[in-house]
């Protein structure tokens, strides 16, 4: 079982500013991943030209192995200089990795990057090259699982000047930040959020420049079997349980018929959960062999609902999912645990929806909804229909 | 020179002196009350009624002093009346006062008036007048030369007690200056026409002067004990059926009536040629002249006065006074006055009275608030230019209230009015409308039961400013702006309210069209910001893709050298 890169990135618009000055990309090919982290001259639009262009560019050359002082050459040549100070200007941290864990990072005037073993700093050697009279550091990396990489743009380090710190929190302080934050299964989603928070408390609300928090992590892989609805043929019951229990990954099972169908072919009975009620959401049910189970159209909707938060990059107060009920328990195993989703989507029409609102052409767009946003975060998801 | 005078800051056009006045002479041009001298007859109503004292009898106490001064023998006729105006048991004290003053001597006009009789005997005996009118109330002289010239006729041409008295004393001293002292104000003319008496002194002048000096007549009445011999039964005149007390034989063939009030000898007067056969004794006031308008008002009043001049004539005296030895001629010469008014022909009449809003003759009430007893007598007095249209009280009250009736009907702002305990007295039209209310619901109800009415703040009023406040009507769903006037002097509050919903609504429209205009403004903005960003992108993917491709390109080209 190979590696699994897991992104996750926050970012916050300075203050008054539309656009943000920050631009993060990121393109998976296959088996490595290349991310870049672009801090744009400026704020507003300017620099989000900038650094759109930069990213943009410096990643996509990246990832098609072209080397470095090229890339550099490119991107001078490119940006477009600014009338008013003269330049064209972006910082600029890159870093290419595959799923061996071995890769390189490329560090240009942003603050320096943060490694992390098992949630610990340590520090290594950077090696300073001069390309075009510039002062760019690259390292090569070896990482294992449960390692982090964590950039950051200018505005990060400077949360609090002049306010609550008098220069700003300094590199040591966010490292302890950092590792205070760290929790071993945390997502770097999560770890991003928890430290662009920091920043946002030390601007009182207010940030003075864009920042912008990536976090990367090197993960094993965490398989997710979900099934949401009853096979369209009744006689493909048992072939599709068969399968959907077949496998090491966690299970899920979404919706009263579906659940029925499972504890049938488990032997078991389906129990209902009445630790946690909630107001909005049925509760969840409890079948022996089966990691959760849930209601289904319902839960699933109010799933979206809330992971609308989660996956806006400038929303720094969803760290995770703390609640306990049906929606905030399958967001938590399917955002911020899993790695690899399979989803096995059930077309009967459910006869105890006959008269209400729902219906399965909905049920499916729901799902078909989630995957995607699973997908938007880099997970790979497949969906089988049955 | 006028006898009565008129003081204008003191006249408040009340028009109570032209009502009580019994021949109207009394004219009203610009608000200001004259008396019309020829028309007057010096009855002194208007003098008495007066409440803000606007009228004043001339004092003529100076120029009496001056008398005294230039002359030694002034002689003072005094009328019978004195012993109920003054707390004296007779003349003596008075005599004795009088003589401190510098008069000569004073006598009782008694004398004159028993003179008096002694020719209306000597009258009656030959039986020439078919009714008989006495003359001694200068007043009622004037009444009939003035306004009933046919009853002259009737009317006895002899002189009054006070110039047959005058005529006496200047008979027995060629060199002396007659006062007479009395409750009249009507003999002040006469004396002028007369000669014969040289000044007229009120009652009312004699006891300020008295009080000017420091002489107190009821002390010196304690301190005297000297009495009246003489007896004299015309001391009965002041009163009513006075004078035909003091006749004594009545001849047959007469009835002897006595009629006093100017409005009762006007009727009289009016009917006299339907009369036969009467003596008639009339005087000007009523009660006759112990009621004078210049009598001192004593505790008692008017039936307390007649007591005390009955008492006085019968108990004083026990010697008749002798009138034997006196010649002087006290035949009178009453002539007709030709006053009175102009009278304007009907149409005239018509127009006259279509300015004060007689149409028809049902319209002329008769009210006689004006005054006039008549609306046509209104107009005629409107004609010789004594009164205005404005006098007419229905009239201007309907022209003031139908005027601002409509105002307050009409007024497309809700006018809603209260008095001091904030009671509702009116509420016009549009206030209903206005506040979803019924008139018959509010009337006479207090605001604080009015439910509708609630709103009103009226915690804040003061007194005499407009209170201006916005507010919303839930009933109606109206907004409304309310302005509160307080007046504090008549008591009353009213309240105007104008419907500002329109208003609002339109102020509410374009502040909505404000809005969508920029929220409209602003998507353009994100939309044109985000165009950017992925016009941003898609040239840094299009850089990068030429980029690898020449690259990968050169690598190839470089390999095969």
């Amino acid at each position: 079982m190979g590696l699994f890169l897991d992104v996750g990135y926050v970012s916050l618009n300075k203050k008054g500013e539309e656009l943000c000055g920050d631009k993060v990309e990121i393109i998976r090919n296959g088996e490595e991943m290349t991310i870049v982290l672009a801090d744009g001259l400026g704020s507003g639009v300017k620099a989000n030209i900038l650094a759109t262009l930069t990213s943009k560019i410096l990643c996509m050359l990246a990832a098609n192995k072209i080397p470095l002082e090229e890339c550099v050459n490119t991107i001078i040549g490119t940006l477009p200089v600014c009338k008013v100070r003269g330049v064209a200007y972006s910082t600029f941290t890159l870093l290419h990795i595959n799923t061996a864990g071995v890769g390189y990072l490329v560090e240009f005037d942003n603050p320096l990057s943060f490694l992390l073993s098992e949630g610990k700093y340590y520090d290594f050697d950077r090696k300073l090259h001069i390309i075009q009279d510039k002062n760019i550091y690259i390292t090569n990396i070896k990482l294992k699982a449960e390692d982090s990489v964590i950039f950051m743009s200018d505005g990060a380090v400077h949360a609090g000047i002049g306010m609550y710190m008098n220069f700003g929190w300094e590199r040591k302080d966010i490292i302890d930040s950092i590792e205070r934050a760290y929790e071993p299964k945390m997502s770097p989603r999560c770890l991003a959020s928890i430290i662009g928070d920091n920043c946002r408390l030390l601007y009182d609300n207010q940030p003075g420049d864009d920042t912008t928090i990536v976090a990367i992590k090197v993960r094993e892989e965490v398989a997710i079997n979900i099934m949401v609805g009853a096979p369209i043929d009744k006689e493909d019951d048992e072939r599709i349980v068969k399968a959907f229990l077949d496998s090491s990954a966690k299970k899920i099972v979404c919706g009263g018929t579906t659940s029925q169908i499972v504890a049938r072919y488990l032997n078991e009975a389906v129990e209902t959960d009445y630790n946690y009620i909630s107001r909005d959401i049925p509760p969840i049910g409890m079948i022996k062999g089966i990691d959760l189970t849930t209601e289904g159209v319902l839960t699933l909707g109010k799933l979206l609902e809330i992971i609308k938060k989660y996956l806006d990059i400038s929303n720094v107060d969803v760290k995770k999912f703390s609640d306990k009920d049906g929606a905030s328990l399958l967001a938590n195993i399917l955002f911020e645990e899993a790695t690899h989703v399979k989803f096995f989507v059930g077309r009967s029409i459910n006869n105890a929806h006959a008269g209400l609102p729902i219906d399965t052409a909905m049920k499916l767009k729901l799902v078909e909804k989630i995957a995607e946003n699973l997908k938007s975060l880099g997970k790979e998801v497949t969906i089988e229909y049955c | 020179m006028s006898i009565l005078k008129f003081n204008v800051d003191n006249c408040k056009n009340c028009y109570k002196c032209l009502r009580e006045c019994p021949v109207k002479a009394i004219s009203m041009l610009n608000d200001r009350a004259e008396i019309v001298e020829d028309l007057c007859i010096l009855c002194g109503k208007c003098t008495n009624v007066c409440p803000q004292n606007a009228k004043v009898v001339i004092d003529s106490t100076p120029s009496i002093k001056r008398l005294l001064q230039e002359n030694s023998n002034v002689y003072a006729s005094i009328a019978p009346s004195f012993i109920s105006n003054f707390n004296i048991k007779s003349i003596v004290p008075l005599r004795k006062a009088l003589k401190e003053l510098g008069f000569k001597d004073a006598f009782e006009t008694a004398e004159g008036a028993k003179y008096v009789n002694k020719r209306y005997q000597e009258i009656l005996n030959k039986k020439d007048y078919p009714n008989f009118i006495t003359s001694a109330c200068p007043s009622i002289v004037s009444l009939i030369t003035k306004y009933y010239p046919k009853a002259l006729k009737y009317l006895a041409q002899v002189d009054s007690p006070m110039v047959a008295h005058g005529k006496m004393i200047k008979e027995k001293d060629q060199n002396a200056k007659v006062v007479f002292i009395g409750p009249c104000i009507s003999k002040k003319k006469e004396a002028n026409e007369a000669m014969v008496i040289d000044d007229v002194l009120t009652f009312i002048e004699l006891e300020e002067w008295l009080k000017e000096v420091g002489i107190n007549l009821e002390i010196l009445d304690l301190e005297t004990t000297e009495t009246e011999i003489n007896e004299n039964k015309a001391r009965y005149y002041p009163i009513e059926r006075g004078i035909i007390k003091s006749i004594g034989e009545y001849r047959e063939g007469y009835d002897y009536i006595s009629v006093s009030g100017v409005e009762k000898c006007k009727e009289v007067l009016s009917n006299i040629d339907n009369l036969s056969d009467m003596f008639i004794e009339m005087s000007a006031c009523d009660y006759s002249c112990i009621n004078g308008p210049a009598a001192i008002r004593k505790k008692g009043g008017c039936i307390k006065a007649v007591e005390v001049v009955r008492k006085y004539t019968k108990g004083i005296g026990n010697r008749p006074v002798d009138i034997s030895l006196y010649k002087a001629d006290i035949n009178a010469n009453y002539q007709c006055e030709n006053v009175g008014l102009e009278m304007p022909d009907e149409a005239t009449i018509k127009t006259i009275l279509l300015t004060f809003g007689k149409n028809k003759k049902t319209d002329e009430l008769n009210c006689g608030a004006c005054g006039y007893p008549t609306c046509r007598d209104k107009a005629i007095a409107v004609f010789n230019k004594m009164a205005q249209k404005e006098m007419c009280l229905p009239f201007m009250k309907e022209k003031a209230e139908s005027l601002s009736n409509q105002v307050i009907s009409n007024s497309p702002n809700g006018i809603i009015t209260f008095d001091k305990n904030m009671i509702v007295q009116e509420c016009n039209l549009s206030a209903q409308k206005m506040l979803g209310i019924e008139v018959e619901k509010v009337i006479k109800k207090s605001i604080r039961d009015i439910p509708e009415m609630n709103f009103l703040d009226i915690s804040e009023i003061t007194s005499n400013k407009v209170h201006l406040q916005k507010y919303h009507l839930e009933k109606t769903n109206k907004d409304v702006e309310v302005s509160f006037v307080y007046i504090e002097k008549q008591h009353i509050s009213f309240c105007i309210i104008r419907d500002l919903t329109i208003d609002e609504e339109n102020v509410r429209k374009l502040m909505e069209l404000k809005q969508s205009t920029i929220d409209l403004t602003n998507k353009v903005i994100e939309k044109q910001m985000r165009s950017v960003q992925e016009i941003a992108s898609l040239l840094g993917e299009t850089t990068a893709e030429t980029k690898i491709a020449i690259y990968n390109l050169r690598k190839i080209l470089l390999k095969d050298e």
